[in-house]
């Protein structure tokens, strides 16, 4: 508006009371528009019937996403990916539409400062209230302004107990177990996860910027690559209860649903330190149904809801009152609930600064190779 | 003296080797397709006959929308693909202009480029132009992949006519509109279906400019059956490589029949 | 005047135009952009570009400083690309080693069974690609067929890339030597035979020199594809080692630096150059 007088001459009086008039319609509307989104932060009816879902494969209980339809009426489209940095990739390479995604905690962030992300207006849901102490004021978004909270895991490793007989029980000693399973083995397919792995087994912090400290690293998992069976970040479950791998980098929740189908199943919380890493549900800039993805957001903050992605998935999630309708045999099993103790090892992990990130790349490609 | 005839056997190697490479490329597509009938849970550990994982993949939602997805960039594309070639064919004739010859490679040039030089560029073009990874950007995305490929039944359909009749027209003053409405395009017609269902089989078998250009609404077949196949070997991927293994064989056997009987009955027509 | 070399024949010359155009704006354009990319620098956060002329993706190809901060040739680059070309020409080489044979087979039988062969080996390549290359999954897995007829595992291997790499090329590598070796004169390889020249003798000296053209013509067309693959290093591989194509893959998506993902496209794109230029070149000079 300021600009827009500045432009125009003393002589063009007319013109200016158009604009004026102009600007004081577009300021009623404009002011009309947020006032009639105040009442509707949240949306009283579906608007239109679809909403696409952008999720990490598998992650998601296609049970629930098809009792969502039935009680809502929206239908779900759901695309997938193996990794934040793909779904990312995707968002920046100018992927419009997508109407909710589910970035993990420092791709939050990474997110919100690239300015992808929306807010969402969680105080309007009339389930908004519904988080979990811990989960409701996150480093990476306070006071959770533009997400809520999904599920949450922790990353350590897994093993069958009839085939690895060292118990081990630090990373120190899975990476030390690997070469006495050559071509048994699998880690993930994640620079961050591994490598700060590797830097943990050796006593060093995640995101050093030591280059002797990356190098040791390095060195590390070049050292074991050749008795790795697979680097992959999907299919572990099947390989660990199939015993293709009998040592993998696992979290928890898998490891669960492993341990349903191979009893030998093994989860370790690794006392030298793991990352917890919380997902979450957000609504990305360019999204089509923002609606029904609050309508979605909101109806996944039920605890029953919630309970039920809990109990396909096996991951604890951060909505209060959901306890109850988990599963009682996986609630009481250490692989879904960790004791305090365990908890405690875990820590909410921030991304690497850009320079150290770009170390990790190296280190990740040398390896890789 | 005995006669020495002469038979392909003489050539060392050559019946043992063809026979072998057909094994070859058989055993793989004949054992998914047995396997795809196994009872067990186990994909891969043969425990009897069952049709059980055929009946859970009319309930997996997510295949069956992709496969919607698929279908409904083929069948535009398969058409617009077959026009646009039909175009070409016509337009370029026999010209042998320096600038109709780069143009003529740029578009055939997809023929011949990795595809993942050609996704990425999309890409690349995409985002600095500012379109959206839509239905549309992957639509032309697809058709641009199959023009090439569609491109040549019609040609070698166009050559192989009489060239007479193209000229005798001509002559007798039939404008180029005319002789294409009226010659032209009525003999390319077969071509044309021929273009159609290579460009559509292409179209629904890619992969990687998908995985490039694909965006919300656009998780194509291929793209959902590749986050399946990281999965590892299951009853229900056996099922679905089966299928997209029975299908465009039935779809190739049947077209080629079709062909074949039509060729038949226009020969005795014009007899 | 004749109007035989006449362009338009066929119909008005304008009508080529729709297809002139997808090609300039969705065949050229992302060429030269991919190609301008290579030389800009990347974008904030890593991701798309900032329009400033650099080299640095080059110099990230070619040169490192490693994590000691010393400046060397990048090994780690130049090893993903010779290796990928060096599975691209043993991929080419067995195609060669089946796909002669088979196409010479299939040209020298009865008309109706060519019909047939011919058929039977297009066949697989209508089916999808991920079809096929699960097929290999299936028969290389730990309890697969060829483990427990007793072989060891192959998949997640660099065997496995490279066995379900041939088996997609070995079609493209039969089907052009079958065009050339159908006009094969039967009649010369008998006279050669009742001459009293070895089987050996008649194949290396008459047969293939017949057919070269479609040889050349395999040979590119399995040697491209097979320098790009994505699909089969993916799944079959295990991810563990990279090849150009994961590693373009990888640079515009997880290490999303675009322009060394540009730069290693170009250079791709410039391999490919050169392998189409020498086999047409040899076309034609064999042609002279």
């Amino acid at each position: 508006m300021k600009l827009g007088i500045s432009n125009i001459t003393v002589g063009h009086r007319k013109r200016l009371a158009l604009a004026s008039f102009a600007t004081a319609v577009s300021l009623l509307v404009g002011i009309a528009i947020p006032q009639a989104g105040a009442a509707g932060l949240y949306p009283s009816k579906p608007k239109g019937t679809e909403l696409n879902l952008f999720n990490w494969s598998n992650y998601i209980d296609p049970a629930l996403l098809k009792r969502f339809t039935a009680e809502t009426g929206i239908n779900v489209n759901l695309g997938v990916y193996d990794s934040n940095a793909q779904m990312l990739a995707k968002l920046e390479a100018g992927a419009r539409g997508y109407d909710v995604i589910v970035p993990t905690d420092y791709m939050v962030q990474i997110m919100q400062k690239k300015g992808l992300l929306q807010r969402i207006h969680r105080n309007a849901y009339p389930n908004g209230g519904n988080l979990k102490a811990e989960f409701a004021n996150p480093y990476f978004d306070r006071g959770r302004i533009y997400t809520v909270p999904y599920l949450h895991g922790l990353t350590g490793f897994g093993y069958l107990k009839d085939k690895v007989t060292t118990n081990p029980t630090t990373w120190k000693e899975f990476f030390a177990a690997i070469p006495s399973y050559p071509g048994k083995t699998t880690i993930f397919d994640d620079k961050k996860e591994v490598i700060d792995a590797a830097l943990r087994s050796m006593g060093y912090k995640p995101c050093t910027r030591s280059l002797t400290q990356l190098q040791a690293a390095q060195d590390l998992i070049k050292s074991i690559k050749p008795n790795l069976n697979t680097i992959a970040s999907s299919g572990n479950i099947g390989r660990l209860s199939g015993g293709t791998s009998v040592l993998l980098m696992m979290y928890n929740g898998a490891t669960y649903k492993a341990k349903l189908a191979n009893p030998n199943v093994v989860f370790v919380y690794p006392k030298d330190g793991m990352p917890l890493w919380q997902d979450n549900f957000a609504i990305p800039v360019g999204a089509k149904n923002v609606d029904n993805a609050k309508i979605f957001l909101n109806w996944m903050m039920d605890p029953k809801n919630i309970a039920q992605a809990s109990n396909w998935a096996a991951y604890n999630n951060g909505i209060t009152g959901s306890e109850k309708y988990l599963l009682p045999a996986m609630q009481a099993d250490t692989a879904f609930s960790p004791t305090a103790a365990q908890m405690a090892l875990g820590v909410a992990m921030a991304p690497c600064s850009t320079a150290v990130n770009d170390l990790y790349t190296k280190v990740w490609t040398a390896f890789k190779g | 003296m005995r006669q020495r005839t002469w038979s392909v056997a003489h050539l060392p190697m050559i019946r043992p080797m063809g026979i072998a490479s057909l094994i070859f490329l058989y055993l793989p597509l004949l054992t998914v397709l047995i396997f795809s009938f196994n009872k067990s849970e186990d994909a891969t550990v043969w425990s009897g006959f069952s049709t059980r994982w055929y009946s859970t993949i009319l309930d997996n939602t997510d295949l069956i929308r992709s496969a919607k997805v698929s279908l409904s960039i083929a069948i535009p594309c398969a058409i617009i693909a077959a026009l646009i070639a039909t175009g070409l064919a016509i337009g370029i004739g026999k010209a042998t202009g320096k600038l109709q010859n780069i143009l003529r490679a740029l578009v055939n040039a997809p023929l011949v480029l990795p595809e993942i030089v050609t996704s990425v560029g999309t890409l690349a073009l995409f985002s600095l132009v500012g379109i959206p990874l839509h239905y549309s950007s992957l639509l032309f995305a697809h058709v641009v992949m199959c023009v090439p490929f569609a491109f040549l039944p019609i040609r070698s359909r166009l050559r192989d006519f009489d060239q007479n009749i193209f000229e005798a027209a001509r002559d007798l003053g039939a404008s180029s509109v005319r002789v294409m409405t009226k010659i032209s395009v009525p003999l390319l017609i077969p071509a044309l279906l021929s273009s159609g269902l290579l460009s559509f089989i292409i179209s629904m078998d890619d992969f990687l400019t998908s995985l490039f250009v694909s965006g919300p609404e656009t998780t194509t077949l291929p793209i959902y059956i590749f986050g399946l196949l990281k999965l590892g070997a299951t009853p229900e991927v056996n099922v679905i490589a089966a299928l997209l293994l029975i299908i465009p064989t039935l779809g190739l056997l049947v077209g080629i029949r079709w062909t074949t009987t039509r060729r038949r009955s226009n020969e005795a027509r014009n007899k | 005047m004749r109007r035989q070399s006449e362009p338009g024949i066929y119909g008005p010359r304008s009508v080529s135009i729709p297809a002139y155009v997808l090609g300039i704006f969705l065949v050229g354009c992302p060429l030269i952009v991919i190609t301008v990319f290579s030389f800009l620098q990347r974008g904030d956060f890593g991701s798309g570009v900032i329009y400033q002329f650099t080299l640095d993706a080059y110099r990230t190809v070619f040169f490192e400083t490693n994590l000691m901060g010393v400046k060397s040739f990048n090994f780690t680059y130049l090893t993903i690309i010779f290796r990928s070309v060096l599975l691209a020409f043993t991929v080419t080489l067995i195609c060669l080693i089946v796909g002669i044979p088979t196409a010479i087979w299939i040209a020298l039988q009865k008309k109706s069974t060519q019909r047939i062969l011919i058929a039977l080996v297009t066949i697989p390549f209508w089916v999808n690609v991920l079809a096929r290359t699960y097929a290999w999954m299936l028969l290389l897995a730990e309890d697969g067929l060829f483990n427990q007829l007793g072989a060891p595992v192959l998949l997640y291997t660099s065997w496995a890339t490279f066995i379900g790499l041939t088996y997609a090329f070995l079609p493209f590598m039969v089907l052009p030597i079958y065009a050339s070796a159908e006009k094969l004169d039967r009649s010369i390889l008998e006279a050669a035979f009742d001459l009293g020249a070895s089987g050996w003798r008649v194949l290396l000296r008459i047969v293939i020199p017949m057919i070269k053209f479609g040889i050349f013509a395999g040979v590119a067309i399995v040697f491209i594809p097979a320098l790009g693959a994505y699909v089969q290093p993916a799944l079959l591989g295990g991810n563990k080692t990279m090849l150009i194509g994961s590693l373009i893959n990888d640079q515009f998506g997880e290490s999303r630096n675009w322009p060394v993902g540009s730069a290693l496209a170009v250079l791709l794109l410039a391999m490919t150059g050169i392998i189409l230029l020498s086999t047409r070149k040899r076309k034609l000079e064999l042609a002279s």
